[in-house]
């Protein structure tokens, strides 16, 4: 992954939802480019909020970290980050899925303001199928853009494009309606 | 040979590889097999099956068809504590999407529960009250799935059946399909290409097309507004019933709800671009 902001934000968040699926399975944070710090600790019912040492949040203020399936939101941007001293840390999070709010709790060691370890106990009530757990290796793309189709050899387009001709017909209308 | 037509509000285009003789005659038979569907399922003809279901409660029969799909709505239904449901019609209607697509919202209703109004009992279903029953998440799945099965009836076994962009693919030889996930803001792009496998199917969802005040084609029934979370997603399994139906459910349940019942593979495009995907969703996503 590259190094920038929000790809470290992404591998957070992979972390994240990886743990969530895969009932707690040491993660080693080494393999993150960036260091992460933690800066607020949310206990009881908190948001996990991390922002990125060392790194320059170009995001405005109330731009969510990531809208993956396990994104964080940002409630303060990085003007104050706080490095804790290394030892165990226990948060309880929260994070928007698309089902809605899911719950974890993630155990963390910090050494030297990076995370070298990390504890994730689902809260999640459903039963983690045994396919989900080989299969799953989230791949994140940080930004798709398109690209035009006859610059490649496809069989088929799949997406959603044809609506009906009556709905395109009455989306007409009401535009001329507006308008007059 | 390709065959291209509209039916139940999309184009329709099907490739069968090799065009015989029959061509026209099995033309007209699936032609007819979609009508029939139509007949009975479409919420927006008078004449159709759902349309004397919404005027008053009784006892209803359904085609072969029903078996299945009654049975996917049930299962998807209680896997998404009812907020995938066939009783949205109502809702539908009640934002605009009716039969004459005024498109301007009135008043929604939540739907009902499930065992309040309906009981289905293959083929019968009884219901006890008018409701405006809409199949319109997992309709055209099946009716794609049905049609492959007149193919395969008559001896076809190399066909590409695509409904409006959900794509059925058969290949006798095992030659992957190359498909574009068409970028929902400009058909003229497309984000990625999938190679899709003989006996796969693949189904879009998207909730930037027909789309009208606040609302979209997809309502969720117990937020009474449409997802705004997810910009477009894509489902591939074994049967396209069912990957219809996921790409749908997707927009309203964490996948990994889903995944606990069906098996199937996922890529997820929010608003800002960023892309989910499962494991074995094997694409090659376009960055620059």
């Amino acid at each position: 992954m590259s190094n920038d902001c929000g790809s470290s934000s992404l591998e957070l968040v992979s972390m994240l939802n990886y743990f969530s699926n895969h009932q707690s399975k040491p993660f080693n944070m080494s393999q993150l480019k960036q260091p992460l710090t933690k800066i607020t600790t949310g206990m009881a019912s908190g948001v996990l909020v991390f922002s990125l040492a060392g790194c320059q949040q170009a995001e405005p203020e109330n731009t969510p970290v990531s809208q993956a399936p396990a994104p964080l939101t940002a409630t303060d941007s990085a003007t104050a980050s706080i490095v804790y001293a290394d030892g165990v840390y226990t948060v309880d999070g929260v994070y928007q899925s698309p089902g809605g709010q899911e719950e974890i709790g993630v155990t963390l060691t910090l050494a030297d303001g990076v995370i070298t370890d990390a504890q994730v106990e689902p809260r999640a009530s459903l039963p983690i199928s045994k396919k989900m757990q080989e299969d799953f290796a989230a791949n994140y793309q940080t930004q798709v853009l398109g690209q035009r189709i006859e610059s490649l050899e496809l069989g088929k387009v799949s997406g959603s494009s044809l609506t009906p001709k009556g709905f395109n017909d009455a989306l007409e209308k009401i535009k001329l309606q507006a308008q007059s | 040979m390709q065959w291209q037509f509209e039916a139940i509000g999309t184009h329709w285009t099907i490739d069968i590889d090799p065009g015989g003789p029959n061509c026209s005659l099995l033309e007209q038979k699936i032609r007819k097999l979609i009508e029939e569907y139509d007949l009975v399922y479409s919420r927006f003809r008078t004449d159709s099956l759902i349309h004397r279901i919404s005027l008053k409660a009784g006892r209803f029969k359904f085609p072969d068809s029903g078996q299945e799909i009654m049975a996917l709505y049930r299962q998807l239904y209680q896997l998404t504590s009812g907020s995938f449901t066939p009783l949205i019609g109502d809702t539908l209607i009640g934002a605009g999407y009716d039969q004459n697509y005024t498109l301007t919202p009135t008043h929604l209703d939540s739907p009902p529960n499930w065992e309040e109004v309906l009981n289905y009992r293959h083929p019968f279903l009884e219901t006890t009250r008018p409701v405006t029953l809409d199949f319109g998440a997992a309709g055209k799945g099946q009716l794609i799935k049905l049609v492959a099965q007149a193919l395969t009836d008559q001896h076809v076994y190399d066909f590409t059946i695509d409904a409006g962009g959900d794509i059925a693919y058969h290949a006798s030889d095992g030659q992957k399909l190359r498909v574009g996930l068409e970028d929902p803001s400009d058909p003229t792009k497309v984000i990625g290409v999938i190679e899709l496998e003989s006996g796969q199917a693949i189904a879009s969802s998207a909730g930037n097309r027909r789309r009208w005040s606040q609302y979209h084609h997809i309502i969720d029934p117990h937020k009474l507004a449409s997802p705004k979370e997810i910009l477009a997603c894509w489902v591939i399994a074994k049967q396209p019933m069912v990957a219809d139906g996921l790409a749908t459910s997707m927009f309203l349940v964490n996948p990994t709800k889903l995944l606990t019942e069906f098996e199937f593979e996922y890529l997820i495009l929010y608003p800002d671009m960023q892309v989910y995907r499962s494991g074995g969703f094997k694409a090659e996503l376009f960055d620059k």
